[in-house]
């Protein structure tokens, strides 16, 4: 995947775009992409995925429509809390969308649930695998500037909140042998309580902590002004060394799909374990992490929904955006 | 890279212990007593009670090791289905209904058992031998038995020679039960934006014509006439709720003395339904056992010190776990010395005539409250000790070895590259302090799904503030209580129910209870007749609040208004405790008056019982 300014990114894409799929969201982001290919999209078949009914996400919502073309977009409310729900309207909308004709969809990914995400993944995938359906697939994912703002203490940052569940996602359900060991692959973010909580739901035999690489990071801000959630978050890592006995930590990317998949790749173990991947960073390595379900039915992927979210101060948009060309069927 | 950390206190999961050392480990006590007879069993306890090592100390392999016999000579096989191993939480169960998802739930549950009794055979070859005819026989019946059925449903049997090895028939088991299990979880899988539901194409195995008989015949083999299977299902609150109604419709069947099922539970069983219209119940169908209430203190004690002593012997050091987690000298005389006031004519403070029960009751308090200062921020009294640490511990083991583990990492750090051969009071006091205040402070943290099913997450996130208010008033209002020099009892672990709870402070306490902030039991009402709920505080946020976890403790008497507006005001709430507190010690009569703190009224009704053991 590459990495662009956001004025740059119509140019970078080149070719038409026959359909475009976003999120809006209390998450000024949302608008990033749309709004670098407003010129470009007006004309083209767009569909808004929204959840939250929150004011800002109606003003969000209400600014995409204005951006896409108000006559081409279509919306569809999703659900957060279930997943059968939001299965049905994923699938209902895309198949309207895209139906058996195909063409270049572009798919902003930057501000869906990871669990919405990886359905609207999934249900691509079906398109593409037993309907046929000839779709070429570019992603693209707007970076934070910084996560967590106007605290009244660097102690009060926080993104998310509490759990409400910790589920398998519909379509990645897996396939377990009764018996085996669980591997857990938890792709570490910012919000490791609910990290925390997983570990403890899943009790896992064996561990693994996937760690965004530092170097990686979204954008160039981003390194310097999260200096505190990496505390936390080498805190958190130290902590759950010391109370397992089988953990192993490995770097990964958080900005490249592709080489996401291949770390997982080299750290599962399927034939021996029930593999469960929660991801929990970037929305381009809970890709990596489809990418490995989809190559690998027997491995399961977990979502954690939480209670709620900061949405007065979630994050600040940064200007970068990365894109890529994702195959589902890649081995 | 891995970083695996050697400690004697790390929390390996029950299930990668070996038979051999899941018998060096365990120590025996009452919950395994209660469970060894025959008939259906439910336990419930916390998480990190030990209810997986009880398990596993009940399978044959183990029971093999311990008693050195032949299972033949086993008074029960404990065959485990953890079914945090398997895949029981597909979403795309929810995607069918009726009889449909009964037979596929009855298919995947039965499925899972035999799978189990297959690896609880390879276990007994593994780690025990081969030499036992009935295990011969066994597996050569279970082979037979799980060709046939799997084969006769449709399911593509394995190609196996004649005659083999008792250990490649397991095998061979293993595959074509997998292959049942694989075909289930991709039919439910392919469910997935299906328009119309797709034929399974197979039959489905079942309890009464499989699973059942499975067990009928393998008992028929032995001359132990009093020898049954116990189907031990771990982590039973895991199971979706038909799978659930499936097992109870197991439980609900008059088969003990061929087949008895324990399970046990962390969280609320989901329900006690059967697949019909029936209700399982206790006693007549089941039996209960809490893990919690179990306890008598010292048995507690004594049990955490066996378990302690075993993972230090076998880590060479040598040394008794009070030797180990040691108290702090200073701190242990300045105790001895206030002792000695109690038991002298200096002292100030209650009394009765039996001085050393004096002594022992107030001495603690006395010295938390001489060390606290004007502010509880301010106390110095350290939380060391082994006793301390199994009281604190609130009877669950996995905390102990949770705290232990992270005290005895920050000592290594220290003692290194020397050994670490006890852990110093400091170490011990910041370990549990740190984990008091993330207890508290990650309310959110705990996973709250059963209860915020239906519910709209704001008023939940409402709710979980209340909790969290009336934890910090009621804390604050123990260590009132224990810092007050006059009061008869000082040591308050616990509130009763005055009055009938309105049902907004009802879901407050249920979910303060789901949190594990409280432990609720139920006892006589004040007034004499029927019955009405107490709730003792998690003994691990005790350092929170410099509350002295030990021992037995008194509790008050509140009004469920009470409550209910200390979950709403907590400052409020503080400000008038500590106004009332002088006449609550004289014990005068008291009724309700929030807003006006003039008159001689006040809102607590204390009354100083001596609780019973938790």
């Amino acid at each position: 995947m590459k990495k662009i300014s956001s004025t740059e990114l119509s140019n970078a894409l080149g070719e038409r775009i026959d359909f475009f799929v976003c999120s809006a969201s209390f998450e000024n982001r949302c608008l990033t992409v749309a709004n670098a290919l407003a010129n470009r999209i007006q004309c083209t078949n767009s569909l808004i995925f929204y959840s939250s009914i929150s004011d800002i996400s109606i003003s969000n919502r209400n600014q995409l429509k204005s951006l896409l073309g108000q006559s081409k977009t279509r919306e569809e409310k999703i659900s957060v809390s279930s997943p059968i729900d939001t299965t049905v309207s994923i699938a209902r909308a895309l198949y309207e969308l895209v139906g058996t004709t195909g063409g270049h969809l572009l798919l902003d990914a930057t501000t869906f649930t990871h669990e919405q995400l990886l359905i609207v993944i999934r249900f691509i995938s079906h398109l593409q695998g037993i309907l046929n359906t000839k779709i070429k697939l570019t992603i693209t994912y707007s970076g934070a500037q910084q996560y967590g703002y106007n605290p009244k203490s660097t102690e009060e940052l926080w993104l998310s909140r509490g759990v409400r569940e910790i589920r398998p996602v519909i379509g990645f359900s897996g396939r377990f042998k009764t018996g085996q060991m669980t591997q857990l692959i938890l792709l570490v973010g910012f919000e490791n309580e609910r990290a925390r909580a997983v570990i403890e739901y899943v009790e896992p035999g064996a561990l693994a902590l996937g760690i965004g690489r530092k170097n990686d990071s979204i954008s160039s801000e981003l390194a310097n002004t999260n200096q505190f959630f990496y505390e936390k978050l080498s805190t958190f890592i130290k902590n759950v060394s010391q109370a397992f006995s089988d953990v192993v930590k490995f770097d990964m990317s958080v900005v490249d799909s592709e080489i996401t998949r291949k770390e997982l790749l080299a750290v599962v173990k399927p034939e021996t374990h029930n593999v469960i991947i929660c991801p929990m960073n970037t929305k381009i390595s809970t890709i990596g992490a489809a990418l490995v379900a989809l190559q690998d039915p027997r491995i399961q992927i977990m979502y954690v929904e939480p209670l709620e979210y900061n949405e007065l101060g979630y994050s600040i948009s940064g200007t970068d955006i990365r894109y890529g060309e994702i195959n589902l069927f890649a081995n | 890279m891995s970083s695996a950390i050697s400690t004697p206190f790390s929390v390996k999961t029950a299930e990668s212990l070996t038979p051999a050392e899941v018998a060096s480990q365990f120590v025996d006590h009452e919950a395994y007593r209660k469970l060894i007879p025959a008939g259906h069993t439910f336990i419930e306890g916390p998480r990190g009670s030990g209810k997986s090592m009880l398990f596993r100390y009940m399978s044959p392999a183990t029971q093999s090791v311990v008693t050195k016999q032949d299972i033949s000579k086993l008074p029960f096989i404990g065959i485990i289905v953890p079914v945090k191993q398997a895949n029981v939480q597909m979403p795309e169960m929810k995607l069918l209904s009726g009889s449909a998802a009964r037979l596929i739930a009855e298919n995947l549950l039965v499925t899972m058992v035999a799978i189990q009794v297959c690896r609880a055979f390879d276990d007994v070859l593994n780690h025990v031998g081969s030499d036992d005819k009935l295990l011969i026989e066994w597996i050569n019946v279970l082979y037979t038995h799980i060709q046939f059925h799997v084969s006769d449903a449709g399911y593509t049997p394995s190609a196996t020679k004649v005659e083999c090895e008792p250990a490649e028939k397991l095998k061979h088991c293993l595959f074509a039960l997998a292959n049942v299990e694989r075909v289930t979880q991709d039919y439910l899988n392919s469910l997935v934006f299906c328009t119309e539901l797709p034929n399974y194409g197979k039959r489905l195995l079942n309890y009464q014509f499989f699973l059942f008989p499975l067990f009928e015949a393998l008992l028929a083999k032995n001359q132990n006439q009093n020898q049954t299977f116990y189907i031990l299902v771990d982590d039973a609150d895991w199971l979706r709720e038909e799978q659930t109604r499936v097992l109870n419709t197991w439980v609900s069947f008059r088969t003990s003395n061929t087949v008895s099922f324990k399970a046990a539970c962390q969280l609320d069983y989901k329900t006690f339904l059967t697949s019909g219209t029936r209700r399982i119940e206790s006693p007549h169908d089941f039996s209960r056992v809490n893990l919690s209430t179990i306890y008598t203190q010292g048995s507690y004690e004594g049990w955490v010190k066996n378990v302690i002593e075993k993972r230090l012997s076998a880590f060479n050091i040598s040394v008794s776990a009070e030797d180990f987690f040691v108290e702090d000298k200073k701190q242990k005389e300045k105790l001895l010395t206030i002792q000695r006031e109690i038991q002298s004519t200096d002292w100030g403070g209650p009394s009765t005539d039996r001085k050393r029960d004096d002594a022992y009751r107030y001495a603690r308090p006395e010295l938390i409250r001489r060390l606290g200062g004007k502010s509880k921020q301010s106390s110095t009294f350290l939380y060391c000790g082994f006793n301390q640490l199994v009281d604190i511990s609130n009877a669950t083991i996995r905390f102990f070895l949770e705290s232990a583990s992270e005290m005895y990492a920050l000592q290594q750090q220290k003692d290194s590259p020397n050994e670490t051969h006890y852990i110093s009071p400091s170490i011990q006091n910041s370990v549990v302090r740190n984990q008091a205040t993330h207890m508290l402070q990650a309310n959110f943290d705990e996973i709250v799904r059963d209860y915020a099913a239906g519910e709209d997450s704001k008023d939940l996130v409402q709710k979980v503030k209340q909790v969290k208010n009336l934890v910090d008033v009621i804390g604050s209002a123990f260590y009132a209580s224990l810092i007050s020099p006059t009061r008869s009892e000082r040591r308050v672990l616990a509130f009763a129910l005055q009055t009938e709870p309105s049902d907004e402070l009802q879901e407050i306490l249920r979910l303060a209870v789901s949190l594990n902030f409280f432990t609720v039991s139920s006892i006589g009402k004040k007034e004499g007749f029927g019955r009405t709920k107490r709730y003792v505080i998690n003994r691990r946020i005790a350092p929170y609040y410099n509350l002295d976890p030990s021992g037995f403790s008194g509790y008050f008497w509140v009004t469920s208004e009470l409550l209910l507006r200390a979950s709403t005001d907590p400052a409020k709430g503080k400000d008038e405790l500590r106004a009332r507190l002088p006449t609550i010690m004289e014990g005068a009569q008291m009724t309700l008056s929030i807003d006006d703190l003039n008159t001689d009224t006040a809102f607590l009704e204390i009354q100083e019982v001596d609780d019973e053991k938790n």
